[in-house]
């Protein structure tokens, strides 16, 4: 059988993409986001900077005649101020202090990132499955519903006076907890909406070719929902990144969450906007890694 | 075609196995009826084909062989056992190719055995993408393929399952005509190859025409089957056996067209 069709263009990426260009933002392209970058320095800079009066008023052309702004009065922070101590002109030595600060990774870095690896983890092994089976059964839904919705609406902080005493001080189970409450919901409620609106000629066909319901499962319902599983993973990533922090703040005496509080006990004021740096920088890449994989995943 | 066929044609007395009947089949979908009491058999080794008007329910007949749809009374049998579900053995080719659009042309053709828990047969998947001409494109996948290959690996994805009843529902119908009249060709070929039995749904008469050994006629409202045409015509588009039958099926339509 001659096919007269034309060959499908395979969109295949070019084989001299050099291996640092996997780790690259997709929407990072151009002079722009560098600018964005400039900008929020310039703003953080301006907003914290002491100004002892020597930059002094700067005349700037508008249109109804020349318009003078007083640095002095319109950012009137002066030294000793407490903004002040959040400069970036602090911030930034003490980021390469910490940078280069082996004990620094060894002790925070790595606490805080078994324990978000550990919710991480536990949200996966329980989200996924019970998205599932939410999604896929009707009567797991209604059994479900008001008590997830109820306990999704408790602020996972609250859980603290619980995770303390139930867990062993100091360990890394209590802020696991804490992440794991906060960050499982949108895995879970994506994967379950997914399955709910997967398209029912796909179980069909799998139907009419002989499949069983746990094979139905395995071969049509669980990649048809990969896409929105991993927007789902995508917004718990945030969530529990982002209580990975306060999630620190009690009961520990390690981890980065632990370090920006103890910071403040300490008076190394610089040491704080140097870790929300580093907390930045790794939320940043861990976000980007999710939507790398859902590029990979999408068939649109 | 078939060995069968070929001995039938000659006269011979040779009685056909039936595949599939449909006993006193009644289909409602609440107070609407689609059709009442249909009783009709489909022997092994012919193409079948379901022509009427939308509307009509062929595909709902179709279905109800399939075991996709329950009937409201009466049954189907196939091989003298009532259908109470999908089987494999009974493969449907539907409308759009519904490919699965995570895997690869060949992962689609491998899928029946798959879900069934069976080990693709990589010889028989290799063989079926050389039917439909698609081996070179084993690795791309559904969303780069043009409908009408779509349509093939729809079509060698069912016949992976090796069924004995292929349920065809206007599998050709969303392609050009230039496209359809290839895969019409194609089919019978297969159908030649494989020595399948196949109800073939469509509401283009010259389709049922060209491809149909027998071709029942169905009517809307309840109706069912009007008349079940036997349409064995010589595979030539143009002779005049194929127009002269063409005229038959058209005017067996006077009721729909003169209501227009």
């Amino acid at each position: 059988m001659a096919t007269t069709e034309t060959k499908p263009s395979k969109s295949k990426e070019p084989e001299t993409a050099g291996r640092w260009d996997r780790f690259a933002d997709p929407d990072a392209r151009g002079a722009l986001p560098f600018v964005g970058i400039v900008v929020t320095l310039v703003v953080w800079f301006w907003a914290t900077h002491p100004v002892d009066g020597s930059i002094g008023p700067v005349p700037v052309e508008g249109s109804i005649g020349p318009v003078v702004i007083d640095l002095s009065t319109a950012f009137p922070t002066e030294p000793g101020d407490a903004l002040a101590h959040f400069s970036p002109v602090a911030a930034f030595p003490a980021l390469y202090e910490l940078l280069t600060s082996p004990a620094f990774f060894t002790e925070h870095v790595l606490a805080s990132m078994i324990r978000f690896g550990g919710a991480f983890a536990l949200c996966l092994a329980v989200g996924i499955p019970l998205g599932i089976a939410l999604g896929y059964f009707d009567t797991a839904e209604r059994l479900s519903s008001v008590s997830f919705q109820f306990l999704r609406m408790v602020s996972p902080i609250a859980w603290f006076p619980v995770a303390l005493m139930v867990f062993e001080s100091g360990g890394h189970a209590a802020p696991i907890f804490i992440i794991f409450m906060g960050g499982v919901w949108p895995l879970m409620y994506n994967t379950a909406h997914g399955i709910q609106t997967i398209d029912k000629d796909w179980l069909k066909v799998a139907d009419s070719l002989g499949g069983g319901t746990r094979r139905k499962i395995q071969k049509v319902v669980i990649p048809g929902v990969v896409p929105e599983m991993l927007s789902g993973l995508r917004l718990s990533i945030g969530w529990m990144w982002i209580l990975l922090v306060p999630a620190e703040f009690l009961g520990v005496s390690s981890g980065m969450g632990y370090f920006i509080l103890n910071a403040r006990q300490q008076f190394s004021y610089a040491d704080v906007p140097a870790v929300m740096i580093i907390i930045g920088i790794i939320g940043y890449f861990l976000d980007l890694g999710v939507r790398k994989l859902q590029a990979r995943w999408s068939w649109q | 075609m078939s060995q069968v066929r070929e001995t039938e044609s000659h006269g011979n007395e040779e009685v056909r196995e039936v595949t599939v009947e449909t006993r006193d089949l009644t289909k409602r979908y609440g107070d609407t009826l689609v059709f009442d009491e249909l009783n009709v058999e489909i022997e092994e080794g012919e193409m079948f084909c379901l022509l009427g008007p939308s509307g009509c329910g062929k595909t709902t007949l179709l279905h109800l062989i399939a075991g996709l749809e329950e009937p409201t009374d009466g049954g189907v049998f196939f091989e003298d056992d009532r259908v109470e579900g999908p089987d494999y053995r009974r493969g449907v080719v539907f409308q759009d190719p519904h490919l699965y659009p995570w895997r690869t042309v060949r992962g689609n053709v491998e899928f029946g055995p798959d879900v069934r828990g069976e080990k693709p047969d990589s010889e028989h998947v290799d063989h079926l993408l050389r039917m439909i001409g698609l081996e070179e494109f084993e690795d791309a996948k559904p969303g780069e393929l043009s409908g009408g290959m779509a349509q093939r690996v729809s079509l060698a994805r069912t016949l992976a399952n090796d069924p004995e009843l292929l349920l065809l529902d206007e599998p050709f119908s969303a392609l050009d005509a230039m496209t359809q009249m290839k895969l019409q060709d194609e089919l019978l070929a297969l159908m030649g190859k494989l020595d399948l039995t196949a109800v073939f749904v469509t509401h283009d008469i010259e389709e049922a025409v060209y491809l149909g050994d027998r071709i029942a006629v169905m009517g809307d409202g309840g109706e069912g089957i009007r008349k079940v045409v036997d349409a064995d015509v010589d595979g030539d588009r143009d002779s005049e056996e194929f127009a002269e039958k063409k005229r038959e099926v058209f005017g067996l339509f006077k009721e729909e067209i003169q209501d227009d």
